[in-house]
Order: structure tokens, then sequence, then C-alpha cells
């Protein structure tokens, strides 16, 4: 998501293989979206504190205070443009570099020391991959749940908290204490919350894994879903939001439960559906690979339906597919898409996104408005 | 993980005590709902459609059992029950009452958490790859350098009324975790 943010710092290595930043600027959703401006290819690693001041102080002086709505500093990148926003930034930094003199350094030099990886374990994992064989639930799980650990003994866990039919994001007090003391029996003590608001047991022993999974499933955290269509992001909408037009966890639930009782979504594979309640965008649409907008057309809930974004470093904006859809619409329009893709892909490896953009808007046009329906919502 | 400095601590802390005032003032109607405003907003406090909601910072995403037990607390005590995770990686207590507001804020500083900076035209929360210190692809740890602007964005004097919030992320991967 380093694109999308104000500031997106995203490691890379020059080609003396030393590590540094590059330095994205400007990216952001909401009202207007915008993917950053790469302002540095490579910025020291000592230099961040520096830099990023002067990304700040830039901004505090050039952005906008007389219309809340290009406040964002992606406005006033746009508006200033690159090169000259590049060059305000380095004068500046040329001026703070030398007051931060290493203090910093000596600083992070001591954060790091609370950062050491945790005393991992040396065990067999034969039982495991012995379990993962027999047992298809516990498979199933795996498959989607887990993602390799740089110890090829452990596992990264992540803990869905998007159960069929809840809202996307909710842990009730005793699934989080569930969650605490499991980090503690079998996670070295580490948990991370993730921004697609599922909870992340960073180091498990793959020799652990089958019993962590047993209890999650017990405390009803063992969906495995984890990046698959009912992994939704879903802003709160009218169900809390001041600001919202439409509903969006209603949808999200609707959306999970319809696609469950058909059990498709383990077929249809990767696929990110995001939905926001109103234009600005905290369910961050724009970069779902379906994204979902609910609107107010004359007091009614309208959803604008959008494809092809992309949140990773390879982000895009996704496109309109045109005319919006009644809420009791959107889960046969959503259907529709699927249906289209799962008819048109070459073969189930090739995901939602990558058959999007090998064959584009088109053949999913006329599934959500038919051949002459298509012509009136070009 | 990370652990509080003297000077952590201390800040917390008095930021704990002086909402603590301010919501007094507000509830016994020495302050108008216009001047309590911003300062509430200071402290992560919003008001939504039916009630207040308090967004808790979880810096870059990393969270101690002890932690998460606390948050449980919390929602046990001064909400319904449960808590709501964003896709910025912070949580959010979707119906606390204005009078708990500062107890709440006590039990989060008693783990080393706050609401500060969670609202208002400030550098937020900084956030990071979830799987950082474990994925295989990573070329640093994120971490550290995340807790470094943590550190220097936070009650930063000259960054406290920029001209519109403001949201930095850090990754450790050049291929980040979708
Ligand atoms: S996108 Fe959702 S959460 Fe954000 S302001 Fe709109 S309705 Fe509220």
């Amino acid at each position: 998501m380093t694109k999308a943010h104000d500031i997106g710092l995203r490691m890379v290595r020059n080609a003396g293989g030393e590590p540094g930043f590059e330095v994205i600027v400007g990216g952001g959703l909401g009202r207007t979206p915008m993917i950053g401006t790469t302002v540095r290819d490579f910025l020291p690693v000592a230099d961040l504190l520096p830099y990023v001041e002067a990304v700040l102080s830039v901004y505090n002086t050039l952005g906008r205070r007389d219309n809340k709505y290009k406040a964002r500093i992606k406005i006033t990148v746009h508006e200033t443009g690159k090169a000259e926003i590049s060059r305000m930034i380095e004068d500046r930094f040329a001026e703070l570099r030398p007051l931060f003199g290493g203090g910093d350094q000596a600083v992070l030099a001591d954060i790091r020391t609370a950062f050491a990886p945790p005393a991992f374990r040396d065990a067999p994992v034969a039982a495991h991959d012995a379990f993962y064989r027999a047992d298809p639930v516990f498979r199933s799980w795996a498959d989607t749940n887990l993602a390799a650990h740089r110890n090829a003994q452990y596992a990264i866990v992540t803990i869905s908290l998007k159960a069929h039919g809840q809202t996307p994001g909710d842990a009730t007090s005793d699934q989080m204490r569930i969650i605490a003391d499991l980090a503690e029996r079998y996670g070295h003590s580490d948990l991370r919350i993730s921004h697609e608001q599922n909870v992340i047991l960073p180091h498990v022993h793959k020799s652990d894994l089958p019993v962590l999974h047993a209890a999650l499933v017990k405390a009803g955290l063992g969906t495995a879903n984890v990046g698959l269509l009912s992994d939704i992001i879903a802003c709160p909408g009218m169900d809390y939001c001041a600001l919202a037009t439409a509903r969006s966890i209603p949808v999200a639930q609707e959306l999970a439960t319809h696609f469950e009782a058909l059990k498709l979504e383990h077929d249809i594979g990767p696929l990110k559906i995001k939905i926001s309640g109103c234009i600005n965008a905290c369910g961050h649409h724009h970069v779902g690979h379906i994204g979902i907008l609910g609107l107010d057309r004359a007091g009614v809930e309208n959803y604008q339906i959008t494809l092809g974004g992309d949140g990773t470093e390879t982000a895009v904006i996704g496109e309109k597919t045109g005319p919006g859809f009644a809420y009791d619409e959107i889960v046969p329009a959503i259907e529709r898409i699927l249906r289209a893709y799962l008819a048109l892909r070459t073969d189930p490896g090739e995901t939602f996104l990558q058959a999007y953009r090998r064959v584009g808007l088109g053949p999913f046009k006329t599934a959500l408005y038919g051949e002459i329906g298509q012509k009136d919502a070009a | 993980m990370y652990s509080y400095s003297d000077f952590d601590e201390a800040f917390v802390r008095s930021r704990v005590a002086q909402f603590t005032d301010q919501v007094a003032r507000r509830l016994d109607g020495s302050l108008s709902e216009d001047e309590f405003r911003p300062l509430r907003l200071m402290n992560g406090l919003y008001l939504q459609l039916h009630a207040y909601m308090l967004r808790v910072a979880i810096p870059y995403g990393t969270l101690s059992p002890r932690q998460m037990r606390q948050l449980a607390f919390i929602a046990d005590t001064w909400d319904k029950g449960y808590g709501h995770f964003t896709t910025r990686q912070n949580i959010q207590f979707n119906w606390p009452k204005l009078p708990d507001a500062p107890a709440i804020l006590g039990a989060l500083a008693d783990v080393e958490m706050h609401a500060i900076q969670t609202s208002g035209n400030t550098v937020r929360n900084v956030t990071a790859d979830h799987f950082a210190g474990a994925t295989a692809d990573e070329i640093d740890d994120p971490r550290p350098y995340a807790e470094l602007l943590r550190q220097w964005s936070t009650d930063h004097p000259e960054f406290q009324f920029l001209p519109r919030k403001f949201k930095i992320a850090i990754t450790g991967s050049p291929v980040t975790a979708p």
C-alpha cells in the first residue's frame, strides 16, 4: 500500500547492495484517488528522518488550507508538479540534514534491540506434514491462511476476522483473549493487525499448527478464507458513520454468506472485494479487484462497481463499469461478474485480476448489463 | 517489542490527566461542544451516527498479548464486548460513553497504548507490513524505522496543524504483502 499513502517508504537496495528507501509521495484514495509519485529512487536509511521532515515541511508551507477537499499532499504534488516539488524537498532536506547530527541514528540503534527476532525453536515438522496430507479441513485452512516464514520450520498464520456473515474486522472480547493466549502459547507472544483487518501470528512453529488450528476453530476463528472473496474490506458505512451515503457492512455480510452457500470462493481463488459507504473511500474500493461504492440517489442506496483495482506495488485505480445497482441487485451483479470470470479464465490458475487485465472491461460489462444495456452504459 | 521510555510514559500520562480535566469541564457545561470538539479529536474521540467512537493507535500494527487482553477488558467494561480492527491497523470502540473516556485512556496507558494523533490534521499512526520480521523476502525489518517515525512525529510541534491528515506507510519488502 506504499503507493496510496501521503508518504510511502518502500525498502530497496541500490547497485552497491545497500538498503535504502524508495520514497513515494502524494498517493491516496478518498475523493480524488491518486497513485503516489516517486520523488527519490533511493534514500539511504540514515537519511530517513531529515528527508521525511523535509517532505512535511514543504507540504506544511505549500499545502492548501482554503479548501479541505484540496488539502491533502496528493493535490499539492499534482498542482506543483513532480520536478518542482522534488527540488523543493531536496532543498529543504539539504538544510535539515546537518541539524539531525546523528542523534536519530543513536535512537534507532537503541530501538533495534527491542525488535530482535524471537528464540526460534528447532524441532521436527514431519508430523505436521503428515497431518497436512491427511486432514482436508486443516489443509484448506493452511492453504489460504498461512504464509511462508523465513525460517522453514515456521509459518506466518493469519487469523481471519471475516467469518461468513460477521462484520469484517470485528473481534469479541472472548476472541481477543483467546488470541492473546494462543499468541503466548504458540506464537512467541507476537501479534499483528493487518490492514486487511485480520490478526497475524507471525511466528508459529509448524509442529504447533494442528493444535492451533483446532483451538481457532473452537473459538469461531478458523475461517479458511484469507485472500479469498469473503476476506472483504468494508468501511463502517451507514451502520456507524455520520458521513455515510449507504450501508457497507451488510453488503459484505450478504456477499460472504451468498458465495459460502454456493461453495464457490475456493474455486474463484484470490480476490479482493473492497466496499466504501461514501466517496471518502475508507473501504479503499478504488484498489479492490472488485470495488463497491455506496452512494445515495434521491434517498435510495445505489452501488457503483469498479473493476481491476490493485493496491500492491503494481497499484492501479479500478475502472467504473457503468450505472450503479440497487441494494437488492448488488449481490446478483457481483455473481454475474464472477460467473463471467469463471467462464473466461484460461485455467484455474489465472486469477480474477490476471483475467481482467487480459480481457479488459468489455466481457464484464456484458455480463452486468447485457449486450443492449452496454450501449446505454457506455 | 518496543517498550515505552520514561519520556513516552510521562507524556501519555500527562495527556490522560489533561483530557480527564477537559471531559469534566465538558460534562459540567463550562466547555461547549464547539470548544470541546478539537480537544476530543486530539485524543481520538469522534462523534458518530449513534455514539462516540474512540480510535486507538496500534503502532505499525504490533501488539503484545497483554495489550490484546487489555483491549478485551476495555470492550467488556466500557463498550459492548467487541472492538473493530481497521484498515490502518488501529482498533475502534464504537460505543464508549463520554464520562468513561478518561478511564479508557487510563487503561490504555497502563499497557503503553493511547489514542493520540488518531484524528486531526497530524501525522497519523505509521503503518508497516504485518509480516515484518517474519517474511522471507524482506530486506530489513521496517518496525524500527516505523518506531523512529512514531517517536519523531508524536507531538511534533511543527506538525500538529498540517493542512490535512497525513499518513505514512513503510515496507521492508520490495514486493509488498497484498
Ligand atoms: S467511506 Fe465509509 S467510513 Fe469513510 S466516511 Fe464514507 S461511510 Fe464513513
